[in-house]
């Protein structure tokens, strides 16, 4: 087997199928670049797109779908600001998309907003530093009702299995935006999602948190380019398996006193 | 080796109609990009019709086309129809109509080999040269 591996056609031809291996390889590279860059393109469109009416997309105990994964809402109601909670550990900007929310330094002020059929959202209304800021003060809420902007996104999960684990907190404060917990500290119908507020219409007096922003965030890949980048890939691997067909089928005619005539197939694709 | 031209020239129609299909919906997508001045990653071409078509066509054409080669290529091992010619074959697929053309080419070259009894290897390859 290894003399005919050795005769120079089939080594000349192997060379010639690596090196179309390694073109498709590099190809297969490209084609998972182009994966991750068109998600990114995707969620940046996903963030720009002109918000809609919250009630129009999510309701209260309605499971979240994978349309209302950042998407720009509006919303009108009234904040409370007597159930307003500090969340630990989140930073000042995340990334769209699903993927859970990295730990940061820094605190998100978190206000349930009430909307008019009596349900209530989360809203991340921005970020401070530590929990001693002014701008934490719920005297800083626009009072009545309120029209404002936020990108929708997922809950997150409860960080605790166990009730009452977590409670070495201060009371006011919680680890995630978990609305499985946030149901039992806030007497209101829940919607499934949080919202990172954008744009108050009418902010009230004094300091304000800083705003939490969503980013375009890589998220997964392109399903298109990943399965055109999976394809090279077989496409590489498909040359050398020729290159090895031919060999044996030569070796195997050779012990039989023939030989299967010339040629290369030149790698397939 | 009946079977082998049988996936050979089913692979050819499914590749050559998604191929088609596919070079539509690029061409609407075009179209669409032009005619609202949106971009044409925004353009959803023929997924504007067919449910979800902006995602499968694409991927589905890419998989067949990946199994087109490889039973064009598993035909040639069978039958050790001209390499230079098989090259073509597998390219033909990517060029809009001509897998239609290249499976009548294919289905004329193989049909004889199969109403014959002979061993089709030896005869294809012609008479056994010396060593």
């Amino acid at each position: 087997m290894l003399r005919t591996v050795l005769r120079p056609r089939w080594a000349v031809l192997l060379l010639v199928v690596f090196l179309a291996a390694a073109g498709m390889a590099r190809l297969g590279h490209w084609q998972l670049d182009r994966a991750r860059e068109h998600s990114t393109e995707a969620q940046q469109r996903a963030l720009g797109r002109a918000p809609a009416p919250l009630e129009s997309v999510l309701r209260a105990r309605e499971s979240f779908t994978g349309a209302a994964v950042d998407r720009p809402v509006t919303a009108v109601g009234r904040w409370d600001g007597s159930h307003q909670l500090l969340v630990a550990a989140h930073p000042r900007e995340v990334l769209s998309g699903t993927g859970p929310v990295p730990r940061g330094t820094g605190w998100w002020v978190l206000t349930p907003f009430v909307l008019p059929d009596g349900s209530a959202v989360p809203v991340v209304r921005g970020w401070v530093a530590s929990p001693e800021d002014p701008a934490t003060a719920v005297t800083a809420l626009a009072a009545g009702q309120v029209r404002l902007q936020g990108v929708l996104r997922p809950a997150e999960p409860a960080t605790t299995q166990v009730p009452g684990a977590g409670a070495d907190l201060p009371s006011g404060r919680v680890d995630a935006v978990a609305v499985t917990e946030l149901v039992q500290r806030w007497p209101y119908r829940l919607l499934t999602g949080y919202l990172v507020l954008v744009a108050p219409s009418s902010a009230g007096p004094g300091a304000q948190p800083e705003p939490v922003r969503v980013r375009a965030g890589s998220g997964g890949l392109a399903w298109q380019n990943l399965s055109y980048a999976v394809q090279w890939f077989v496409f590489a691997a498909f040359g050398l398996f020729v290159w090895w067909r031919l060999v044996r089928d030569d070796h195997r005619s050779g012990r039989d006193g023939t030989r299967a005539p010339a040629g290369g197939p030149g790698p397939a694709g | 080796m009946k079977p082998a031209l049988t996936r050979y020239r089913v692979l050819a129609y499914l590749t050559g109609v998604l191929l088609l299909l596919l070079t539509l919906h690029v061409s609407v997508r075009y179209g669409q990009s032009r005619a609202d001045g949106a971009a044409f990653a925004d353009a959803r071409g023929l997924g504007t019709w067919l449910p979800g078509g902006e995602a499968w066509i694409p991927i589905v054409h890419g998989y067949l086309y990946m199994a087109y080669v490889a039973v064009s290529v598993e035909l040639w091992f069978r039958t050790r129809l001209s390499p230079v010619r098989t090259v073509g074959v597998v390219l033909a697929g990517t060029v809009p109509f001509m897998s239609f053309v290249a499976e009548r080419w294919v289905t004329s070259r193989v049909r004889p080999l199969l109403a014959d009894g002979a061993p089709v290897r030896a005869r294809a390859q012609g008479a056994p040269a010396a060593r």
